[in-house]
């Protein structure tokens, strides 16, 4: 147990550079040393909080890097507050857009200086653009032929939101292709291939109701591994090729970025493309009658369940993407010393 | 310009360290009682401000992987606490002595 345990935190200590890593190492080797069972286990769990405290030294001092960089920038804060209050006084499809483009051109400016490089990089930063452009036009368009979709009180909120989100994802593209561009690369496609599962299975389901209990349980057995799939396999095979855990997560929680941004998107078509057959939510169909109803409220419904998938679906992929990168590196220290 | 005013479980290492010769982690977690998770950082620190100095063990014994050795640097050896206790006359600290 504890020799798995010394593997386990020298592994974990890859995440570490080179300087750090070997007081970890030196921490492990001095286990032999220490006599009883228990209190070696101790010995070697103090490893862990080594490596948990230097992992948060350096992220704190790259905050802080990062965010003195940035000082120049500090105008844009009050910038960021006028998003919401612009759509708290009208959430129409002119407003929606110009708050978007706003956050994006903000987005844009702040990392003028900071622009990704190579081509890799710059075709990831070119779609996510793309795809944050896309949902300003695809809502716009949907509120103006639908303008139930944005009559509801907590619209205002929703927008502002689904703004300040669009305008972070572009942010942190640039981060993660700084950090390498194939985390970003890998990371776009497996969202893609996530999303178009994800996106056409939900209204295929509702469409074709799924009622056999067996089939029922494979239509969700099926939708799980469509959302939490594509990030595991992504981080297994970064962190197989890289040998290391930073790139594996940092691509699961990218994967689900992408993903969840994806989705956005290809729901925004499909509503518009099928207005009366993308019925996603069953009590809309209850208590609306005419298409324009039903459409309009399963926009405005919906756009809640988009957004909460902005923000979770990475997080998921994160953990989805660390559980890929222990399994592929676990592996390949076996197949390196068997 | 070494930084005055140590945690005592900093200056409990350094008072370790004033031995003559190398000490290795688990010699110093002996001699301090502090556990691995609070020795090891305190290590860096010291190695970061070059208080102390550190290198791999050049000939390990056949079964037992190389050990990591630390030392005072002659900027360590003038902030541990005997000197300090010297400079100002106070007692230093002691930590009972638990084996981890």
């Amino acid at each position: 147990m504890t020799g798995a345990l010394i593997r386990a935190v020298n592994r974990i200590s890859r995440m570490l550079p080179d300087e750090r890593r070997q007081w970890v190492e030196a921490l492990t080797a001095e286990t032999v040393a220490v006599p009883g069972r228990w209190t070696r286990l101790a010995w070697v769990l103090g490893g862990l909080a080594v490596v948990a405290r230097e992992m948060a030294r350096q992220m704190l001092g790259e905050t802080t890097r990062e965010l003195s960089r940035m000082r120049g920038y500090v105008w844009l804060a009050p910038a960021v507050l006028v998003v919401p209050a612009v759509l708290a006084l009208s959430v129409g499809p002119v407003p929606l857009v110009v708050t978007i483009l706003f956050g994006l051109g903000g987005a844009a400016l702040l990392l003028y200086r900071r622009a990704p490089r190579g081509r890799a990089p710059v075709v990831v930063y070119a779609a996510v653009v793309g795809a944050a452009a896309a949902v300003a036009v695809l809502t716009a368009v949907v509120i103006r032929q639908y303008p139930q979709a944005a009559s509801g009180a907590g619209a205002p909120l929703y927008g502002s939101v689904l703004a300040l989100l669009l305008a972070g994802y572009v942010v942190a593209t640039v981060l993660l292709t700084r950090t390498g561009p194939d985390v970003a690369r890998y990371a776009l496609v497996g969202g893609l291939v996530s999303a178009a599962l994800w996106t056409l299975a939900i209204p295929a389901g509702s469409l074709y109701r799924v009622s056999p209990a067996w089939l029922a349980g494979l239509y969700y057995a099926g939708l799980a591994a469509a959302f939490l799939g594509p990030p595991l396999l992504v981080a297994a095979s970064l962190a197989r090729r890289t040998g290391a855990a930073e790139p594996g997560i940092l691509a699961g929680a990218a994967t689900g970025m992408y993903a969840a941004l994806s989705n956005l998107v290809g729901g925004l078509v499909l509503v518009l493309a099928m207005p009366e057959r993308v019925p996603f939510d069953s009590d809309v169909l209850a208590r609306h009658h005419t298409a324009a109803d039903i459409l309009g409220a399963n926009v405005g419904e919906d756009l809640v369940l988009f957004i909460g998938l902005l923000v979770v679906w990475p997080l998921i992929g994160a953990v989805a993407g660390a559980v890929g990168t222990a399994t592929a590196l676990a592996r390949r220290a076996t197949t390196t010393n068997p | 310009m070494v930084r005055v005013g140590h945690s005592p479980q900093t200056l409990a290492v350094l008072a370790a360290l004033t031995e003559d010769g190398w000490h290795h982690g688990y010699d110093l977690a002996k001699r301090t009682g502090l556990k691995s998770g609070t020795l090891y950082p305190i290590l860096v620190r010291l190695a970061d401000r070059g208080l102390i100095e550190a290198r791999w063990e050049q000939m390990p014994p056949t079964g037992r992987p190389r050990r990591h050795l630390y030392r005072l640097t002659a900027q360590g050896a003038a902030s541990a606490p005997a000197q300090e206790q010297a400079r100002s006359g106070t007692p230093r600290p002691t930590r009972p002595a638990v084996a981890t």
